[in-house]
């Protein structure tokens, strides 16, 4: 028999279903959920998920809850609006939700229908108030920028004050029929009006000397629309491997978080490796999680990944844990148990509309898991000092670089 | 749910200190593996998945166990600990409400919570 799988909301007194197998599939009938992505919750217990069915060929789609009852809002092979007869194809990445119910949501459209294309097959569309419009469509002219148009879409970030944000191939018509690709990070605002493009690959890295930046990722959004993202730098001429960073944005000022081949602060003979996981709260509080490197190959370290919070006055990582070090299991301040941390887990995002899924929360505490080389784990807390956010910036004013404006 | 007081303050600060060569942070222990689980009599924490923290610092995780015979019970179930009170939200092998059948696992239980304290969760069922 296969795995069934539900999802459930515990509320202070009580646990309720929200969807499971053996509940109706509104919009699907006689058919049953066989599973869901990750479902996300607003500040009203509003929720949403993509699901998939025993049904086929309306196999995917998304629902949401709004004051406990659940309905379908999209289905695979349904038509999408906004375009000309075209469907929505298999869903496959998390709606998201705002404190309003208002719902934004990634979707590909099935190739040949309404004249789709693999040009034109993805994009963005805004739930709101029962209705479903599209915001943005792989193929459409960027607004602001010169022979250019979207090339594929990513799924977006959105926040209660409904600015989204989201990264896209860029596709520029570079004359003779010759076309050159980038991609590029961009915010909007689903009421409309122009995009604003915070970074694309192609323009110096902020932060750096003047350095290439060949890609960026797709962001992570707060309440207040700022951004944390990674990127990939030309590395080209560097004597070891500098090609990944992090930054964070602020009203387009952007300022470089870590970078990969940093010396790693209070780590000796350690630099940074990958960007593993990272979050960001409302108040501009930054967690990250890297791997860590040996500075000189000859000398290995005992630590390969460390937590990290970003102090935004001293414009530097600050140490929370890594593994390789000594640690004080016994919560008796008078008696010492070391165990040497063998792996640290931390789970990255925002605590965007009211919702928290991450490792990271409003007030700068930070939680996270540690296993120890016996086998014991662990879960432990600890509290960014304040001030230490981005916003903290404004005091030190010294990293940010503002971008040239499209 | 059943809940009941565990053995850690609830307020951040007073755990654990850890000094290093770097700054140096106050970590507060919050679980540890080898203690009892809220609502298992008698269950083990045998590891921690899925350490998400609200908006008050309510934590909400999925855990696995060691039963009474010391076997690792997998995806066992998820809780919550919230200003040093545990609370047991769904656990393998008990009812799933609404559901008329069990709980077989929380291997993707990804808890999310929200400004209320709400917590969402996946399960596998019967």
């Amino acid at each position: 028999m296969p795995t069934r799988y539900g999802i459930w909301i515990a509320t202070e007194n009580d646990v309720a279903p929200v969807a499971h197998a053996a509940l109706p599939v509104p919009g699907v009938p006689a058919r049953e959920f066989i599973s869901y992505g990750r479902p996300v919750i607003n500040s009203a217990g509003d929720t949403a998920f993509f699901g998939r069915t025993d049904n086929v060929p309306f196999d995917t789609g998304i629902w949401a809850t709004s004051a406990g009852e659940l309905r379908m809002v999209v289905l695979e092979n349904e038509s999408a609006p906004g375009t000309l007869g075209a469907v929505f194809d298999e869903f496959r990445t998390n709606p998201v939700l705002n404190s309003n119910g208002d719902m934004v949501f990634w979707a590909e459209l099935k190739d040949h229908t309404g004249g789709v294309t693999n040009l034109d097959d993805s994009g963005i569309w805004l739930h709101s108030g029962g209705t479903t419009r599209l915001l943005m469509r792989e193929g459409d002219s960027v607004p602001i920028l010169k022979n250019a148009a979207y090339g594929v879409v990513n799924a977006p970030t959105f926040n209660d004050s409904g600015t989204m944000a989201y990264l896209a191939q860029l596709r520029i018509d570079a004359g003779n029929g010759t076309t050159e690709y980038s991609n590029g990070l961009f915010r909007s605002h689903t009421q409309g009006g122009d995009p604003e493009l915070i970074l694309r690959g192609g323009d110096t890295a902020p932060g750096t000397n003047g350095e290439t930046l060949l890609t960026v990722s797709s962001p992570i959004m707060n309440s207040s629309g700022n951004l944390l993202f990674e990127g990939r730098i030309d590395n080209t001429g560097q004597t070891s491997d500098r090609s990944r960073a992090l930054w964070f944005e602020q009203n387009g000022e952007i300022g470089l978080v870590g970078r990969k081949g940093d010396t790693a602060p209070g780590v000796p003979g350690a630099i940074l490796g990958n960007f593993e996981d990272y979050a960001l709260n409302a108040s501009g509080d930054i967690a990250v999680m890297t791997r860590l490197t040996s500075a000189d190959p000859n000398n290995p370290i005992d630590s390969r990944y460390a937590l990290w919070y970003y102090n935004g006055l001293a414009d530097s990582l600050e140490l929370i844990v890594r593994t390789g070090q000594q640690f004080d299991v016994n919560p008796d301040p008078l008696v010492e148990e070391l165990k040497v941390i063998s792996l640290i887990t931390f789970q990255g995002g925002s605590t965007l509309n009211g919702s928290e899924g991450a490792g990271l929360n409003d007030s700068g505490l930070i939680a996270f898991d540690l296993q120890f080389d016996d086998g014991s784990n662990g879960i432990y807390m600890t509290q960014i000092p304040a001030p230490s956010s981005v916003f903290a910036m404004g005091i030190a004013g010294t990293c940010l670089l503002r971008r040239r404006r499209a | 749910m059943r809940t009941r007081p565990v053995m850690v303050s609830g307020i951040i600060l007073a755990g654990v200190f850890v000094a290093h060569a770097g700054a140096q942070m106050q970590i507060e222990q919050i679980v540890y593996t080898g203690t009892e689980a809220a609502g298992t009599d008698g269950f083990t924490y045998a590891g921690f998945m899925d350490v998400v923290v609200g908006a008050s610092g309510k934590i909400a995780y999925s855990a696995s166990l060691f039963d009474h015979a010391g076997e690792r019970v997998r995806n066992a179930g998820v809780w919550t600990i919230d200003a040093g009170s545990e609370t047991l939200l769904g656990l393998r092998g008990n009812a799933a409400p609404g559901v008329g059948m069990e709980y077989t696992g929380f291997g993707s239980a990804d808890p999310l919570i929200n400004s209320n304290g709400d917590v969402i969760f996946v399960a596998e069922h019967e």
